[in-house]
């Protein structure tokens, strides 16, 4: 199976209901120390400041294993996040206040209480069924 | 061990993906799951991701239906060293299938112009 089978598939609740699409799978990777990691890395990303270009910036991790966690659910799927809906970022207004209401009502569902994944006859698309008393996360990255 | 949280299309899907020493191999699009032991992947059973495939999936993408997995090139999640704004590998492309057609075009056409095995760059 493939995260893209399960990203737009259909979610049911356990009485059949149904809840949304799967707009996102959230994974859990494993940050591995690195020994001859610089020492003053995290500062020199800092003290790059304004004039470093973003990619000097942005996080970068040695991995080992990558876990699903969850997944997040959406009410409505069509249209992209642009991240907006899992963190606070608040500008440049009002393109976030807009994501975030189109997007309101998406939740994250953990793995365990993932109780089916069926796929449908014909045209390989899939289906996933939630467990009796799922709770419903809140989607925001931490 | 510290863990780090992801969000597959967010941060994954459409990344590219870059060799040991740099040079950009494919993009990412699509991860394969595996349930417990390289198994299959059970619902509410632990899964984590097996492999970054990397192949033809903009027609399938524009027009629809999905493309065989066989079809797609894999590489192994245990080759991925760090995850960043892009994908990096701990292996060089020359060892990936992935790049297969690349090669074989660099082998059996471009190889047999003459001076095509020429390497500008190694005359320092």
């Amino acid at each position: 199976m493939n995260v893209g089978d399960l990203l737009d598939a259909r979610v049911l609740g356990p009485d059949d209901a149904a809840l949304g699409v799967v707009v996102d799978v959230r994974l859990a990777l494993d940050v591995v120390e690195e020994p001859d990691d610089e020492p003053g890395e995290e500062e020199d990303r800092e003290e790059a400041g304004r004039d470093a270009p973003l990619s000097a910036q942005a996080r970068r991790d040695a991995v080992g294993s990558a876990r699903v966690v969850g997944l997040l659910v959406g009410p409505r799927g069509a249209g992209s996040f642009h991240g907006y809906e899992r963190t606070d970022v608040r500008s440049p207004w009002p393109i976030p206040q807009l994501v975030r209401r189109r997007h309101r009502g998406t939740f994250l569902v953990r793995w365990e209480e993932v109780a089916a994944l069926e796929e449908l006859p014909g045209d390989g698309a899939w289906r996933v069924r939630l467990a009796p008393g799922y709770t419903r996360l809140p989607p925001e990255l931490r | 061990m510290t863990e780090r949280l992801v969000d597959a299309r967010l941060h994954l899907l459409g990344r590219q993906v870059l060799d040991t020493d740099g040079e950009p191999v494919r993009t990412v699009d699509d991860l394969e799951l595996a349930g417990p032991g390289g198994g299959e992947v059970r619902a509410g059973q632990e899964a984590h991701v097996a492999a970054v495939l990397v192949g033809p999936v903009l027609a399938t993408r524009l027009f629809g239906g999905r493309v065989p997995d066989s079809m797609l090139p894999r590489i192994a999640w245990e080759d991925v060293g760090h995850v960043g704004t892009a994908v990096e590998l701990t292996v060089g492309s020359d060892r990936l299938d992935a790049d297969w057609v690349e090669h074989w075009v660099r082998e059996r056409l471009i190889g047999r112009i003459p001076g095509g095995r020429h390497d500008p760059e190694g005359d320092g």
